[in-house]
């Protein structure tokens, strides 16, 4: 029982929860193991923003959660902001707009260069658009910065719009938050300005009963499709149960299985720090090769700044959430966080 | 004594020189990427009043939590929360941004430039 002590304790909230959370610890859990996971991912804080600092952790498992744990200030039921999270979220609703026929992967999502980007290209960052994007530590030249907050934040699918060609659509990968915005862009052209405003609540997040989402817009009504979305860690709970569901059987599954597929514009000798690029997606990688040959072939993931990540692991029922506010950029290993929690609870 | 003067006039002469030489090269710099820092000059307030004002009114943190969240490397000069109002205003790099919040589904945006 001391396991049910422990999730009784500070560190539980919601109570829906918790009462998952007590159950399942009685079964199977050893408090040690936890705490070292507890350990390395909530040390103690300080004040230069130094080390690792993970705000929220749950770890979902056949439905069930596992495990959960909020920082000081936080808690299940309240938006908080994904960063480029987000951009897993324009994926699935670009999925929904294709299946309804509202868009098709290879129609242009605009058609004022000489050569159509389409909205494949956009999904998988391949747009060819010379951007760049640099956060803290280049900002003067940062295309995302200008287009979040200065020249670009009115008009954000214009702004993207006006960056030059550097190669041809389609043929090499290059990350981009501006690509988001032309799928967000085009898919207001689609609807009416009031239909535009309702879809991401009328075809995902109502039917999920996700009600704590916030979607900001730029100044003409265009979501920030790339980084400004916010949602509860209950919600993200439910999101993830459906998104395994649709992923293993569900209608969209040859959406989703194609676009967690590694880039074919992506270079696998390059340096990335984290997962590869699929479409909208980050990924492990395939029977070819994976970018951490460890951890679990179909790792897929939506991922954010400051080490925040929603990782699935199909094959193992498995998902799991970190928000997170890492200003020191060498601190946290996801690899490690993964490799820990399949330990724990697999 | 002399010796010493000596030295005290060399070191003067080196930091003369090193001060010229940090104008000059800051002067330079800003000269070529003069489009570049005009453009990137309202981003800094903006991310604090945008960070903040989602912070506070969309995710309901505490102020000083959204204080710690906002800040950056580069200082702010002015910050001004409106509670009634649900707006933020804030000055930095010698440019002012305020961010409104709209409602709970929009959360807040930045007043256009």
């Amino acid at each position: 029982m001391t396991s049910l002590k422990w999730s009784s304790g500070e560190l539980v909230r919601g109570f829906f929860w918790a009462v998952v959370f007590s159950i399942s610890h009685c079964v199977d859990s050893s408090v040690e193991a936890k705490e070292s996971l507890e350990s390395y991912l909530f040390p103690e804080r300080n004040a230069q923003r130094k080390g690792i600092r993970t705000n929220v952790l749950l770890v979902l498992k056949d439905n069930r959660v596992l495990w959960e744990q909020y920082a000081e200030g936080f808690v299940s039921d309240r938006p908080y902001l994904l960063w480029s999270m987000t951009k897993s979220f324009t994926n699935v609703l670009m999925a929904i707009a294709a299946q309804e026929g509202l868009v098709r992967l290879d129609e242009p999502v605009f058609s004022e260069k000489d050569s159509n980007i389409k909205i494949r290209d956009a999904l998988s960052w391949a747009t060819c658009l010379d951007w760049n994007e640099t956060y803290e530590f280049n900002p003067i030249y940062s295309s995302v910065i200008r287009m979040l907050y200065s020249v670009g934040r009115d008009d954000m699918f214009s702004f993207v719009k006006k960056h030059r060609l550097r190669c041809r659509p389609g043929s090499s990968f290059r990350y981009s938050s501006g690509d988001s915005l032309l799928l967000m862009g085009h898919l207001k052209t689609k609807l009416s300005s009031e239909e535009y405003a309702a879809y991401p609540w009328k075809k995902l997040f109502e039917p999920l009963g996700m009600n704590s989402a916030v979607w900001e817009r730029d100044s003409k009504g265009v979501f920030v499709g790339s980084s400004f979305l916010y949602l509860s860690p209950q919600d993200l709970m439910r999101f993830s149960s459906w998104l395994l569901k649709e992923y293993a059987n569900g209608s969209l599954k040859p959406w989703l299985g194609a676009t967690t597929q590694v880039s074919e514009s992506f270079d696998r000798r390059t340096k990335e720090a984290g997962l590869w690029p699929g479409a909208h997606w980050w990924v492990n990688g395939d029977s070819r090769s994976q970018r951490f040959p460890r951890l679990p072939v179909d790792l897929f993931a939506a991922l954010g700044h400051w080490g925040q990540s929603l990782s699935f692991i199909p094959s193992k029922g498995m998902a799991i959430l970190r928000l997170a506010d890492d200003r020191d950029p060498k601190a946290f290993d996801y690899e490690r966080m993964i490799q820990m929690i399949l330990e724990e609870f697999t | 004594m002399k010796v010493m003067k000596k030295w005290v006039g060399r070191l003067i002469g080196v930091g003369a020189i090193i001060t010229l030489l940090v104008f000059v090269g800051g002067g330079v710099f800003y000269f070529l990427n003069k489009e570049a820092i005009r453009e990137f000059r309202p981003s800094l307030s903006a991310f604090y009043a945008k960070s903040f004002c989602s912070c506070y009114f969309v995710s309901q943190r505490s102020a000083s939590e959204c204080h710690d969240y906002s800040k950056q490397y580069i200082p702010i000069d002015e910050v001004y929360l409106d509670e009634k109002l649900r707006r933020v205003r804030v000055r930095a790099l010698g440019e002012t941004s305020i961010s409104q919040f709209v409602n709970s589904r929009e959360g807040c945006w930045l007043e256009p430039i």
